[in-house]
């Protein structure tokens, strides 16, 4: 018989030295900033005789300096199968989680407790929570005679039928399939129960009856919140079952023998609903004797560990104490009793997270900080904390205290004044706050703003944002343009000579009109020779007559230019003998000058 | 003199609006409008209404306080002891997500008020089978500041980079402390500006919203008839991620994302 199993079996990987292992664990745990945390679990916790569990002990956010110490436990056999490393990282924070798996193989049918897993992470000894291993009888909770012909059904597991009110019950929905695929596993129901989250369960193949089934699903948790007989489920799931369709046969029995042999005939996809047997669970009432009087409902099994900071503070001040509470239950719910008996001190509401540890989030550290303020001299140490809880295993209340730790309270200082804490702002007449109730109301109003969309959304602050930027920009240019100039003396000169020209052509048309013929002269003398020493790139003092015909002309200057050229030389050298002109005749060498100057910028240089 | 300029005058005034036309007839009445307004707020200061409502409050008339509250956030008055007395008037009247909503909106304003932060934590807590949501580190950091502080303190070193930067192309042969100076402040503007954006992110960049019904109905999809997910409590806390035909697509739930009705939540904004 073929199978069509779609059960992805892992691949065999080559063998990878365990000190490269170690190294590659230690790297990524080195980025890690929680803390460290062991935990244990068994998939599955029930098992049949015969079959195997798996230990894996998680090591979050740490990594053991030797390998863990497994306990003995009579009817259990461990091996060590091999190790894994997850990173996940969600909201920034990194968690890393190093795994050591262990087979555990049962001799015998009955209930285990395999107890706490030790191992040393950097010097200190930690420890996991028991685990519990239900070992069946081969007969016991057999397949029904229906499951056993059947290419898919469902199964509703729970860990056990009686829990309590508030304990957490793991629920695993188990779809057995010889082949198929698109499974969708619909959200599991039950009157009475609150579900968590889920976490699909590992593949699998186990052999039921004479059939090998792939085994898939998903484990999630229930809460009652309701005693009695509550009914679980059914669990459903949608998938499309691949089966051999019906092929028309040929008339040829050697043609269909052979295509039947060769190809196994013609698969189809068969969408099929399957659905589970409901499970009925015995809801008990937490017990009414020996409820401890701070108990605030907690059921589970957990750890306490509480500290305190500064413990040297100023009447007023604020101490943070902080209270972890770890272990195994619905940590979500789990509160710390009031502390409003502690007197002397004012007691803010504390604020809380939930680190988890597994998928589900049934297991982990929830840590409390809550804000005490020592409002009296008289107070020497910060009183005990206490959490009491309920066990579902010892089927007991429990309650775990923290010592008093001792503080020192100073006095306040002077610019404090006598009272006893800083009143919030807007505030001030107000009473005391409890942690029971909310801090009351602000008396005072403002500061008053105007309803406006943030600053950063505003397009006039962007504007404004700009400005600077700009300034830059301008500056940058202006330093540029600068150097530029500095390496380029040519055109600061011509730069300058167009400067020269534009004052000293008003300065020459008044001198015209004046009649001042010495300084008209000297003028009209300083600017062809500026000039022209421009254009020739030579001082503008050692320009003469003779460059005209030396110089300009074989660089293409116009004859009626060179002539207007010879004219201003000779006529500038005459005023200095003959200073006896008109205004007339200045007039006309001003029209003179006009027209050889731009016929001298034309000039190539 | 005078009685030449009178006629002028009356003759201005009276063929001003028929210049204007219909269009600059509203304008200017518009402009009156705001003026108006304003004039109105000078003169009813939102002190005296905070002090009615407190006093309603106190009365124990719950509801009245809130419709004076509001009454204060719609004349475009806002502060943070104003969110704070509205979610401490809703607590009372037992609209727990409503509450968070206002003592998340009195954070954004007053984030270091120890007080909001007491009475929302206290509000959480009220709310039945969930845990507060998390928060990472950047995002506790960047809630110390509002936005409008990490936007200065932003618009402030980009001054001060800029203008180590133009005092460097002004003057010449400041060396390589101007330049430390200057790569110093470059690197201090990206910083805050990287906290600004996160800061952003986090008030404006996600659409953050709270139950405000109890027993709302998570869906697997848009549509009264799609499967029912989970039941959410009022004061529950999600985020919101896509909207569709009056249905908001959230994640946050015990049980992942799903969908639920537009009414059923209050958006943090």
């Amino acid at each position: 018989m073929k199978h069509h199993a779609t059960t992805r079996m892992p691949a065999r990987r080559p063998p990878v030295p365990k000190a490269v292992m170690w190294l590659l664990g230690v790297c990524l745990l080195a980025g890690s900033a929680f803390a460290a945390q062991m935990t244990a679990v068994l998939v599955p916790d029930t098992v049949r005789a015969g079959q195997r569990s798996s230990l894996e002990v998680n090591f979050v956010n740490c990594q053991p300096t030797t390998p863990p110490q497994l306990p003995k436990v009579d009817g259990l056999s461990f091996n060590f199968i091999g190790r894994s490393t997850a990173v996940n990282i969600a909201n920034g924070q990194q968690t890393t989680t190093l795994t050591l798996k262990y087979m555990v193989t049962p001799e015998r049918p009955g209930d285990y407790e395999i107890p706490p897993v030790r191992a040393e992470v950097n010097g200190q000894q930690l420890a996991s929570s028991p685990v519990r291993l239900k070992v069946l009888r081969p007969d016991e909770n057999a397949p029904a005679a229906s499951e056993q012909t059947q290419p898919a059904f469902l199964r509703l597991n729970t860990a056990k039928d009686e829990v309590f009110l508030g304990e957490v019950l793991p629920v695993d929905v188990q779809v057995f399939y010889v082949s198929a695929q698109d499974i969708q596993l619909q959200p599991l129901t039950g009157d009475g129960f609150t579900f968590g989250k889920s976490a699909m369960l590992p593949q699998s193949q186990t052999q039921v009856g004479n059939q090998l089934y792939a085994v898939g699903g998903l484990r999630t948790t229930a809460v009652a919140s309701k005693v009695g007989e509550l009914t679980l489920g059914p669990a459903e799931c949608r998938l499309n079952l691949r089966v051999r369709s019906e092929r028309r046969r040929t008339t040829d029995p050697f043609f269909d023998s052979f295509f039947d042999d060769a190809f196994g005939g013609r698969l189809e996809l068969r969408p099929t609903r399957l659905t589970s047997q409901p499970k009925t669970i015995r809801v008990l009432p937490l017990p009414n004797e020996g409820v401890p009087a701070d108990f605030t409902g907690a059921v589970g099994q957990y750890s306490l560990l509480a500290s305190v900071s500064p413990t040297n503070v100023a009447v007023g001040e604020p101490v943070t104490l902080t209270v972890r509470v770890a272990g195994k239950g619905l940590l979500e719910s789990v509160k710390l009793p009031s502390l409003d008996h502690w007197e002397k001190f004012r007691v803010y509401p504390p604020t809380s997270e939930v680190e988890t540890a597994d998928a589900l989030g049934i297991e982990g550290t929830k840590v409390f900080q809550q804000v005490v303020v020592p409002e009296s001299l008289d107070i020497t140490a910060i009183p005990s904390v206490a959490f009491s809880f309920f066990d579902p295993v010892a089927k007991a209340y429990r309650t775990l205290s923290h010592p008093a730790t001792p503080v020192v309270v100073r006095p306040a200082s002077p610019q404090a004044g006598l009272q006893p804490i800083a009143a919030p702002a807007g505030s001030g007449e107000n009473p005391p706050a409890a942690a029971s109730d909310l801090v009351p109301l602000k008396v005072r109003g403002g500061p008053w703003a105007v309803i406006s969309p943030p600053l950063v959304q505003r397009p006039w602050f962007l504007i404004v944002q700009g400005v600077p930027v700009a300034a830059f920009l301008a500056a940058w240019w202006w330093r540029r343009r600068t150097e530029a100039l500095a390496r380029n003396p040519r055109l600061i000169r011509r730069r300058a000579v167009a400067r020269l020209t534009r004052e000293m052509l008003p300065q020459l048309t008044r001198l015209a009109e004046a009649g001042d013929s010495e300084d008209f002269h000297a003028l009209v003398f300083r600017l062809v020779q500026e000039h022209i020493g421009e254009r020739i790139n030579q001082p503008a003092a050692s320009i003469t007559e003779s460059v005209v015909d030396e110089q300009l002309k074989a660089r293409g200057l116009e004859p009626e230019a060179c002539a207007d050229l010879h004219l201003l030389f000779q006529t500038c050298n005459q005023a200095r003998y003959a200073p006896t002109w008109t205004r007339a005749d200045l007039m006309n060498l001003k029209a003179k000058v006009d027209s050889v100057l731009p016929a001298l910028h034309r000039l190539k240089e | 003199m005078k009685a030449s300029a009178s006629p002028t005058l009356r003759v201005r005034l009276v063929a001003g609006p028929r210049r204007l036309g219909r269009g600059g007839t509203a304008v200017v009445a518009w402009l009156v409008a705001i003026l108006l307004g304003l004039l109105a707020r000078a003169a009813e200061p939102p002190d005296t209404t905070f002090d009615a409502a407190n006093r309603l409050f106190e009365q124990g008339k719950y509801l009245e306080a809130v419709a004076a509250f509001e009454t204060i956030l719609r004349s475009g008055r806002t502060s943070g002891a104003l969110y704070y007395n509205l979610g401490n008037t809703y607590f009372r009247l037992g609209e727990v997500g409503r509450a968070i909503v206002a003592y998340r909106l009195a954070a954004r304003i007053a984030p270091r008020d120890p007080d909001v932060a007491a009475n929302l934590a206290f509000a959480r807590a009220a709310v039945p089978g969930t845990a507060p949501p998390r928060q990472s580190w950047l995002a506790r950091f960047t809630g110390r500041l509002t936005l409008d502080e990490w936007t200065i303190m932003t618009g402030v070193s980009l001054w001060l980079w800029m203008g180590i930067l133009i005092w460097r192309q002004r003057i010449t042969g400041v060396g390589p402390a101007g330049r430390r100076l200057a790569i110093g402040a470059a690197g201090l503007t990206v910083l805050l500006a990287g906290l600004l954006f996160a800061a952003w992110v986090q008030t404006d960049g996600y659409r953050s919203v709270a139950v405000i019904v109890d027993d709302a109905v998570l869906r697997h999809g848009p549509l009264e008839e799609s499967p029912s997910l989970q039941t959410l409590h009022d004061g529950q806390e999600l985020r919101a991620l896509d909207e569709k035909d009056g249905w908001l697509l959230v994640t946050g739930a015990a049980r992942g994302q799903g969908w639920i009705k537009r009414d059923q939540v209050l958006v943090v904004r």
